[in-house]
């Protein structure tokens, strides 16, 4: 499968300070990438070097198989980049914004662009300045999906926006999505989780992982274990195994290396005979904050 | 070429307020600049007083207009709508750049054609130099473009432009403060050198900042230029390039013979005032002799050197300007400066003064004899003039280029009107002007015609200051007019016997 963006080492530093630090991730053609982490994680520094808006201060970045330093002019042909942070031409009408904006794509799709007006309820007679930030950003949407890009990046794309509004991006976005690569990056784990088919999490400017979400979601489970008589926590427990809890005859812990024969062999082997063994599945939210608990790579 | 049209089709709609209010300004100015010309004309009323801030305020609002347009797709920061979209910059830049040739240069070269039919010169016959005008504008306009390229939008770039205009000054003070310092011809060689220094720098930077938006770069290029191009003029050996640009020359090499005229100092008048400077302005007088009849000499500077029994030692250092001496002048002044405490200090002693003079040696050529007009009257090679018959000065105006002139003219005390006989006349003084033509030749500006004077002045102390002020230029006397050249550069030393300050200062 192609890769439309690959990183190597990269890294961003401002002053003493790393914002990145030795990135290597890759997202494959057709992905929907949530690229999430806490606020000042450093997801907008990595973007703003994807797209070229920064320099990295070491390491390398790809995008569409080019160099991200090389991402200019016509190659934004192919890409849609949406931030939060964005400053649009305020003084522009909606409708001559769009008009604007098309000049600059031979492949926009005039059909393409009504529908995405239409679905997403834009005031083509009203200036940018006066739309509401949810607006805004459906406006900054419809302009960069409207030519048909290969990949889409989006930046905090959600952030203060309300259920409504937010429902109709995604919704706008999905029905797109099989001809694109998304790029999407998010500090709340729940608005993304719905959707993504790979996640990457950063924290403290370091990728924590960087993988499918069904494999993901496949390797986690919460587990519960109920002994037969309370005992000591023996000190040699598998790798593995985060947040570990006891209570009388209760143990809780979060397999981050799920595989049920392997990790009822492990239970066997640390705590002998069982009463009962509980697996269940997690939500993304609860296995990044296992891994933002353990605060280690896996 | 698709997207530059795209991008100025979007700028047009977008800044259309800024190009009228540019356009109107600039029809005001047409209207305006001919009053200019014509002394006498004048002004009718208050708001026509108003309109000789046009020109200011056109050139405000065409920088306002440049500010504009650049920031629309601001080169400054990450969060540009226009970054991320398929915006080629060598697309953007000549989108601007065409911009301003339509709504700065055509409308501009149309008042300009305007204007010279207005001043009934020729235009084809100016064509080539009135685009001249145009490239030294965009020298001007490079400066705003530098400043748009490198702000965030029209506060910063006000804050940036006050500071850059603060420390300009602040700059031209310090250098000001170096002996030295403003005595040519090494200042204009230097001058044009750092003019061309920062015109590639700005370019470079305009193209640095399309290219790859390294903004804190640019700026600091700006800066180090700046500094260089200030500590170049700070560290110049000034003393020694004038030693070798103004040699000393045996007497018989001079163009003039200089000594100090022992003449008793006018009485000083009653109620003279202070003078209101930390600067003691002193007036040496200078016996002349031995010009040949068709040269003239420019004090360019003048050095003073003190050296008391007491042991109080001073030096002005090069002090620029000085007196124009003519063939038929026997007496001349010059002046230079001096602290007031030392002034106060040395004011009663007798002491003998060392002064050396930068003399620039000037011949007349192509010269012509014109009969002075009444009213407007046409010299060849220099323009249209304007005599009014009471003034000691005849305004004219030329087309593009001004040009420079070395004039002299029989000058009349009391009117015209009466008949030569009845006048008394200046007798065999003439009056004369020099006026030496701007480098380089064509010069940024708005207007293509130029309006100048030339400022007659008799011999000193051939006339009494009474009569100085009744001088006035007649209709019909001839006037010798030539086009000044400088034939050499040369240092005269001499020392004037014991004198006492006090009695040489400059009353104000």
């Amino acid at each position: 499968m192609t890769e439309v963006i690959k990183t190597a080492r990269l890294t961003k530093r401002y002053g003493r300070i790393e914002a990145v630090r030795d990135l290597n991730f890759t997202v494959p053609e057709g992905a929907i990438y949530a690229f999430v982490g806490p606020n000042g994680a450093g997801k907008t520094t990595t973007i703003k070097i994807l797209m070229n808006i920064f320099q990295a201060s070491g390491g390398t970045a790809e995008v569409l198989g080019m160099r991200s330093t090389k991402v200019a002019g016509k190659v934004f042909q192919a890409i849609g980049y949406v931030s939060e942070n964005q400053q649009m031409p305020e003084w522009m009408m909606t409708g001559a914004l769009l008009q604007y904006v098309r000049g600059f794509y031979p492949k926009w799709d005039a059909q393409l662009e009504s529908e995405l007006v239409k679905q997403l309820n834009l005031p083509l007679e009203r200036k940018v300045r006066q739309l509401s930030r949810g607006m805004k950003m459906k406006l900054a949407l419809a302009s960069s999906m409207a030519y048909h890009p290969r990949l889409i990046v989006l930046d905090e794309p959600f952030g203060g926006l309300d259920p409504l509004v937010r429902d109709e991006l995604i919704e706008a976005l999905l029905e797109r999505a099989t001809e694109a690569t998304i790029f999407i990056s998010s500090h709340d784990l729940a608005e993304i989780e719905s959707f993504a088919s790979h996640v990457g999490y950063m924290s403290q400017g370091r990728l924590q992982f960087s993988e499918e979400m069904g494999s993901l979601a496949a390797r986690f489970r919460e587990v519960e274990v109920t002994l037969e008589a309370p005992r000591s926590m023996p000190a040699e427990m598998p790798n593995s195994w985060l947040q570990i809890e006891s209570a009388g005859v209760v143990v809780r812990f979060v397999e981050s290396e799920f595989d049920e024969r392997r990790t009822r062999e492990h239970i066997r082997r640390v705590f002998g005979e069982t009463r009962e063994v509980d697996f269940r599945s997690m939500t993304l939210r609860k296995i990044f904050l296992a891994m933002a608990r353990k605060g280690a790579e896996v | 070429m698709n997207q530059i049209l795209h991008i100025l089709r979007k700028d047009m709609r977008r800044h259309w307020p800024e190009i009228v209010a540019s356009a109107l300004l600039l029809a005001a100015f047409v209207w305006r600049e001919p009053r200019e010309w014509r002394v006498g004309e004048g002004f009718p009323n208050a708001s026509e007083f108003l309109l000789q801030y046009v020109g200011p305020l056109l050139v405000i609002s065409w920088a306002l207009l440049i500010l504009r347009v650049i920031h629309d797709e601001s080169l400054v920061g990450d969060g540009q709508f226009w970054v991320t979209r398929p915006y080629e910059w060598k697309k953007l830049l000549p989108a601007k750049v065409l911009f301003l040739v339509i709504f700065v240069n055509v409308p501009l070269f149309i008042a300009q054609v305007i204007l010279l039919k207005e001043a009934d010169f020729g235009i084809l016959s100016n064509l080539l130099n009135v685009t001249r005008i145009h490239l030294a504008d965009w020298s001007f306009l490079t400066i705003a473009i530098v400043l748009a390229a490198i702000t965030r939008g029209l506060g910063q770039a006000g804050l940036v432009g006050i500071g850059a205009t603060v420390a300009a000054i602040g700059a031209s003070v310090l250098i000001s403060q170096i002996p030295g310092s403003s005595i040519g011809p090494v200042i204009p060689v230097w001058g044009a050198m750092a003019g061309w220094l920062y015109l590639a720098v700005g370019l470079f930077v305009i193209l640095w900042q399309y290219a790859r938006r390294k903004t804190w770069q640019s700026r600091l290029l700006l800066l180090a230029t700046a500094g260089l191009a200030l500590l170049v003029q700070v560290l110049t050996p000034y003393n020694k390039l004038i030693g070798e640009e103004y040699p000393l020359k045996d007497e018989s090499q001079q163009p003039v013979r200089v000594g100090f005229a022992v003449t008793q100092r006018p009485p000083r008048k009653e109620g003279t005032r202070d003078w209101p400077l930390p600067e003691w302005p002193i007036r040496v007088p200078l016996r002349l002799s031995g010009m040949a009849s068709d040269r003239a000499v420019s004090v360019k500077g003048i050095r003073v050197a003190i050296d008391t029994p007491s042991g109080i030692r001073w030096n002005s250092g090069w002090q620029a300007g000085g007196p124009e001496l003519w063939p038929d002048e026997n007496l001349s002044y010059v002046n230079f400066q001096m602290k007031r405490e030392l002034y106060d200090k040395l004011k009663t002693i007798p002491l003998k003064l060392r002064m050396t003079l930068a003399l620039a040696e000037v011949m007349g050529t192509n010269a012509q004899e014109i009969l002075i007009g009444d009213g407007e009257f046409a010299i060849p090679n220099v323009g249209t003039c304007w005599n009014r018959s009471s003034v000691p000065w005849i305004q004219c105006r030329a087309a593009v280029r001004r040009p420079g002139a070395m004039a002299s003219v029989a000058g009349t005390t009391g009117s015209c009107s009466r008949a030569p006989s009845e006048g008394s006349s200046v007798g065999a003084t003439t009056l004369h002007a020099l006026l030496w033509a701007p480098e380089p030749d064509v010069n940024a500006g708005i207007s293509p015609v130029q309006a100048f004077a030339l400022n007659f002045s008799p011999s000193s102390g051939l006339v009494s200051p009474e009569d100085q002020r009744k001088i006035v230029i007649c209709p019909g006397v001839p006037m010798r007019l030539a086009k000044p050249k400088i034939v050499g550069y040369s240092r005269i030393e001499f020392e004037t016997p014991e004198i006492r300050l006090e009695e040489y200062r400059v009353d104000f």
